[in-house]
């Protein structure tokens, strides 16, 4: 009886002469009206629901609410006055919580209502930047980046999902996602070149950012803000988009500001180095993987393209073959992990996207732990030779190979170096950005939290 | 602060539930008088009142409307009907136990208790519970309940010909299942007020005549010679230094007249042992055109014109209220932080 008669008060009949309240909210939205006097009391109005009459005091929840594409009309009548006008949009989340996201008023000159004509008020947004998680993502962009109205990102994942239609419900996430693989450190490592060094302990997360995670770090301005026109925030908006797949596109200054976000920084690459080829003898390996037989061979995993059956490779152009797919999800590829640390195993060291690695300057001043704004200055396009590149840092790094490159890049050996003073510097790390991705690393005391840290909410099964 | 008000129409009672009422209702006066010896005598059962004249309290036939007795009676405060208000029958009702409970003698269990109580046998009882007192008495028979108070909050078609919201509560005897007192309050001033109305029902209700002291209203700004009428009743000979007193607590139209002058009248709510102050400045009557313009011509000018007037006065125009909202996507950071 109810849906009927909030039915009838949106459908588009013919309405009393009176208040006109039009609203166009986005669906599954709802709102709820005040009706104030010009001295700030709740104003008494009557309010038209289907045949029925009502009276309402200063406020009406408006019962229009989730009907996708029907504008919500209802007719009230109020006495001739001053009144200010203003709404409550609410929504809920995919947890089932309900919050204000974006507030509407009439101004705050009253509006005067007399008995000769009808007058004409438009709500505009009055407030849009509630957050009541205070996670620095405001509400409105909360079921955009699949945030949650009540609990701070990085909280417990909800219990189910309510809308199967969610990008983040749609499918079950890599059992990897979010988790962190720890390395001890301490030992001798031997480099590609045959120097060593030591690495102080560290933790890798387990797989590579997501667009998803890249999206929260954008809307809670920590990433690319002010830089609209990035393609990396223009493939947010691309409904294609699968969003537990590798983020790629960002230069390194933007993917450290997304590790950032997160807490951690770009890994050294003695650290990414010391995490794919450091073997307990001291020697190197040749891949990341265990063993690894191009041709199939003996080895746990195929360098090839993952098509064909049997077993899992990492997307990659093996000799004479073509791998036309770009990355998938991350943790696709089982037979690539690596868990040779503390902690969870790591996913795809080499393959599906290549990742950002860092040379930093020993004697640059650390960073600040919270580099809040994590804001581009760059306007438009063009990139200054020097600002690719983090604070502190002499050159960047792209390792691990990118699914659809050449197979040689998924070798521990091989490895892609900028520095400032490349030729084309630009050109070269826009280049190794449409295939390279990001995965942070962290500094660690406590090995065994370090391990159990979860950084990436995410849906879990409904 | 805002009152929420919500729309929520009459749910219908479901048949099995009203067979069920009618079962209990049998067992309950079969039973009454047997089954709890040991808990405190529940009031006389005075005849029926009727509803009186609208802004006017109906007092109960018997002199008390809630027993003294050494243990403390319980009452259940079942949540209003307030759905042709577009109110929330909970939220008056809050103001209904708040004022009840105030009453000495007596324990106070709103809807929520009983829910707590008799959980889901309630849930399906209470959706089939209006004014029935067969399954009124069956709420309060699953908890131990001797009264039980129950109301609406409605519009009605006053004498004047405007609406006004009218408030109806009910005491029941639930073991005797007969009304013991019903009061109706008739209101025609701020909506604001509403709540002082509803809990001033709820004394009138509950409390003896003898035991509701009387306030007083301070008149200010009286014109000396002006008449001080309150419902309707001349009290002007009841006035001293701008006081009138006493006043018997509970809603009430205030009139205040003089020749020459536009008379006032306020809507009050009159508590106890309290003063209120009523505005009683009066402004000047305008003066009429048929001074001005005579014969009859002028008259019938002045019947067009007061046709137009009450037209005038009886359209009531309003605004057109118009927004969009639209969806918003991480690409709007900018816009919805404020920066853009």
């Amino acid at each position: 009886m109810l849906a009927t008669a909030l039915a009838a008060a949106c459908a588009p009949e013919p309405l009393p002469p009176g208040l006109l309240v039009g609203l166009g909210l986005p669906t599954a939205a709802t709102a709820i009206l005040s009706v104030e006097d010009d001295r700030g009391a709740p104003a008494p109005f009557d309010v038209r629901v289907g045949d029925a009459t009502y009276r309402a005091i200063g406020q009406l929840d408006l019962p229009c609410g989730g009907q996708t594409g029907v504008r919500c009309e209802i007719a009230l009548t109020l006495d001739p006055g001053s009144y200010r006008f203003a709404a409550d949009v609410r929504e809920r989340d995919r947890c089932g919580t309900v919050a204000t996201t974006v507030t509407l008023s009439s101004g705050v000159e009253p509006v005067t209502v007399t008995r000769e004509e009808q007058a004409a008020v438009t709500l505009r947004l009055d407030r849009t930047d509630l957050d009541d998680d205070d996670d620095g993502i405001v509400n409105a962009l909360e079921r955009a980046v699949c945030g949650r109205f009540d609990a701070a990102d990085g909280a417990l994942p909800p219990q189910a999902c309510l809308d199967p239609d969610d990008a983040c419900c749609s499918r079950a996430p890599s059992s990897l996602q979010g988790q962190r693989g720890a390395f001890a450190g301490g030992d001798d490592h031997v480099r590609a070149d045959g120097t060593t060094t030591t690495v102080a302990p560290f933790a890798l997360d387990a797989t590579e950012a997501t667009w998803a995670t890249f999206a929260r770090c954008v809307a809670a301005g920590r990433c690319l803000f002010g830089d609209s026109e990035h393609p990396a925030r223009q493939r947010l908006a691309d409904a294609t988009l699968v969003v537990d797949a590798p983020v790629t596109g960002l230069l390194p200054r933007e993917a450290e500001a997304l590790c950032r976000f997160q807490g951690g920084r770009l890994p050294d690459d003695d650290e990414w180095d010391f995490a794919a080829a450091h073997r307990v003898d001291g020697g190197r390996g040749r891949y990341p993987f265990d063993v690894v037989g191009a041709d199939g061979g003996d080895g746990a995993a195929v360098v090839g393209c993952r098509e064909g059956g049997g077993l899992v490779a990492a997307n990659h152009a093996a000799r004479g073959q073509d791998c036309p797919d770009g990355p998938e999800r991350v943790g696709s590829y089982g037979s690539t992990l690596v868990d040779r640390g503390q902690g969870r195993p790591l996913a795809d060291l080499a393959g599906n996207v290549a990742e950002w690695t860092v040379e930093r300057d020993p004697d640059a001043p650390p960073a600040p732990p919270d580099e809040s704004s994590g804001r581009s200055s760059r306007s438009g396009v063009a990139v200054e030779l020097s600002e690719p590149f983090p604070d502190g840092v002499l050159a960047v790094l792209s390792r691990g190979g990118a699914a659809g490159g050449i197979v040689e890049l998924l070798e521990n050996d091989v490895r892609v170096r900028v520095v400032p003073t490349s030729p084309d510097v630009d050109a070269r790390l826009r280049g190794l950005a449409a295939t390279t991705g990001v995965r942070c690393a962290y500094d660690i005391v406590d090995l065994a939290a370090a391990a159990a840290l979860v950084v990436e909410p995410f849906c879990g099964e409904p | 602060m805002y009152a929420t008000v919500t729309m929520v129409p009459p749910v219908p009672r479901p048949a099995s539930s009203l067979v069920f009422a009618v079962v209990v209702l049998v067992a309950a006066l079969v039973g009454a008088g047997t089954a709890r010896a040991a808990r405190p005598p529940v009031p006389p059962v005075p005849t029926e009142t009727a509803a009186g004249p609208a802004t006017k309290p109906v007092e109960p036939a018997g002199a008390g409307c809630v027993p003294a007795a050494a243990e403390r009676v319980r009452v259940i405060v079942l949540d209003l009907d307030a759905a042709a208000f577009a109110g929330d029958g909970h939220a008056l009702s809050a103001v209904v136990a708040a004022e009840a409970a105030r009453s000495p003698g007596l324990a106070v269990l709103t809807t929520r208790d009983l829910k707590a109580a008799v959980a889901h046998e309630s849930d399906r009882q209470l959706m089939g519970c209006d004014d029935d007192t067969g399954c009124l008495a069956e709420l309060a028979d699953a908890v131990d309940a001797d009264l039980l108070v129950h109301g609406s909050l409605s519009m009605t078609t006053t004498d004047a010909g405007d609406r006004a919201p009218v408030v109806s509560l009910t005491l029941l005897n639930a073991r005797a299942l007969v009304v013991v007192n019903r009061v109706t309050f008739a209101w025609r001033g701020a909506a604001a007020a509403l709540p002082d109305v509803i809990a001033s029902a709820t004394q009138h209700l509950l409390v003896p005549a003898s035991a509701r002291p009387p306030g007083r209203l301070h008149l200010v700004g009286l014109p000396i010679g002006a008449r001080v009428l309150v419902d309707a009743g001349d009290r002007t000979d009841a006035v001293q230094g701008g006081v009138l007193a006493p006043v018997a607590a509970g809603p009430h139209e205030v009139q205040v007249t003089l020749a020459g002058k536009r008379p006032s009248v306020h809507h009050v709510v009159v508590k106890g042992d309290a003063a209120l102050a009523v505005p009683a400045v009066l402004e000047d009557a305008p003066v009429p055109d048929a001074l001005v313009w005579g014969g009859a011509a002028t008259a019938a000018v002045l019947g067009v014109g007061a046709t137009l007037g009450i037209v005038w006065a009886t359209t009531r125009r309003g605004a057109t209220v118009t927004a969009d909202v639209p969806v918003w996507g991480v690409g709007d950071v900018e816009a919805l932080r404020g920066t853009k």
